[in-house]
């Protein structure tokens, strides 16, 4: 049986319903903030450097997690709440991992998220 | 005048250390060039891939095999350990991060002992924690580990530890303490015992970034002193023995057979086989006990016994070769043929 042009309409506009509230429920679901501070750290294709260099920023009060970037020779860090850490700090903590540290960023709050599913611990 | 007087035997002086220097460079240099493959290592098998379900691993790094030929792989990126049968058909698997008994933050290198306990260097919890082989935790071995509330300073403090190994009495445990640059040795209850090596580059007994250890059935220690790109032997009261790798095992990295760069992982088989992970020249090497070269394989790649920075080596009951291959998420099987 063939469809009238109404119910050919109200199959589109259900259609457009259904994918709008889908939009706003993935747009509400909660996404992983950029990280406060990201670092580059040249050499740390070896397991025991990164996970070495993860070790030394963990063990610090104020960073609550830390995403070794191998691929991209970064190390992300998010901080707790409140918590501040200067570059200084930031520079100390590479040098007691054995590393040289390179430049350091601090991405804008709201911004892109900079961990990538493509890079790897 | 003087300049003139002085030029020729400034030359003749320049000449001679160019002389001694040439000399020192082929006494080094002339005998790794003359090794040759005394073994053939052959491909067998691989499994694995990027992920993180069974089978999956991201960023493996330890293996061991027990009796049984059950595969047991730290699989550190996802805080798991995973065992495998002979052939790498999933089994089951344990850990996940934090620091409560049974979890794991950055599993590394694995010891089985007496083919009932699984010990597992746990590199963010700066302890060694052991395992029943079906997985349920058995023991924390951190009575003066920084875990333990010494802090990685004191003196049985760890920093790291990247791996260890059980001596073959099992009175002692030897713990690769990765930057502490040392071994630090525990009594096999966890009391703080000793350190073996120290600090530094180059000179025999001097370590830079150790990784793992191994024994020999005489007692003596192969320790991965990974970052001065050798392996060093040392007698069970730490003596220093001997250091191989590069030239007169000074800590010099390179690609000719019997050097390496960047040694992460030492295993010694039935027969005292030296195996060693020569992670960034993305092939394995082995040796006789006192560092004899015995035959070299792998490649850079995906293929088929080409690795991506190879981590650990361990021999099953059969005498098979499993070698965990870090970047390629993967373990891979050989055999000897011509042993």
């Amino acid at each position: 049986m063939n469809e009238t042009p109404t119910l050919r309409m109200e199959t589109i506009m259900t259609r457009l319903a259904t994918a709008t509230l889908f939009l706003v429920l993935l747009a509400a679901l909660p996404q992983e903030p950029p990280p406060d501070i990201v670092v580059e750290v040249n050499g740390l294709s070896c397991p025991f450097c990164a996970f070495g260099i993860e070790k030394k920023f963990v063990e610090r009060p104020e960073v609550d997690s830390v995403f070794v970037a191998l691929q991209e020779n970064t190390v992300h860090l998010w901080l707790n709440s409140g918590e501040e850490l200067s570059d200084e700090e930031v520079r100390r903590t590479v040098d007691r991992a054995g590393f040289t540290p390179g430049e350091i960023r601090r991405p804008e709050p709201g911004g892109a998220p900079e961990r990538s599913d493509a890079s790897e611990r | 005048m003087t300049r003139l007087r002085c030029a020729p035997s400034w030359t003749v002086g320049a000449g001679s250390a160019g002389v001694l220097l040439l000399a020192a460079v082929a006494v080094a240099v002339v005998p790794t060039l003359l090794r040759h493959d005394q073994e053939v290592y052959e491909w067998r098998a691989a499994w694995g891939s990027a992920g993180s379900g069974p089978g999956e691993f991201r960023g493996p790094i330890g293996i061991a095999v027990d009796g049984s030929g059950f595969v047991y792989v730290s699989d550190a990126g996802n805080d798991r350990i995973q065992k495998f049968t002979a052939d790498g058909r999933f089994v089951r698997e344990w850990g996940g991060t934090g620091e409560a008994p049974g979890a794991l933050r950055r599993p590394m290198h694995l010891q089985l002992v007496g083919d009932s306990l699984l010990y597992v260097a746990e590199y963010l919890n700066d302890r060694l924690q052991a395992f029943r082989l079906d997985g349920t935790p058995a023991a924390i071995l951190d009575e003066d580990t920084a875990s333990a509330g010494g802090g990685p300073d004191a003196p049985g403090g760890l920093d790291a530890p990247g791996g260890l190994a059980f001596a073959p009495d099992g009175e002692e445990v030897w713990i690769a303490d990765f930057f502490h640059h040392r071994v630090a040795v525990y009594g096999k209850e966890g009391t703080y015992l000793r350190s073996v090596g120290s600090s530094g580059r180059g000179l025999p007994g001097r370590l830079h970034y150790p990784t793992d250890v191994a024994f020999a059935p005489d007692g003596s220690a192969y320790v991965a002193d990974a970052y001065n790109h050798r392996i060093q032997r040392f007698a069970a009261d730490g003596r220093h023995l001997d250091s191989w790798g590069g030239p007169l095992g000074l800590g010099i990295p390179g690609r000719w057979k019997g050097w390496f760069s960047v040694a992460t992982g030492v295993h010694v088989d039935a027969r005292g086989r030296v195996f060693v992970a020569d992670f960034f020249n993305d092939r394995v090497q082995a040796f006789g006990a006192s560092g004899t070269f015995v035959a070299e394989w792998g490649e850079p790649g995906e293929a088929e016994g080409a690795f991506d920075r190879p981590t650990d080596i361990a021999t099953g009951p059969g005498g098979e070769v499993y070698v965990v291959d870090f970047g390629n998420n993967r373990i891979q099987i050989f055999a000897c043929r011509a042993c």
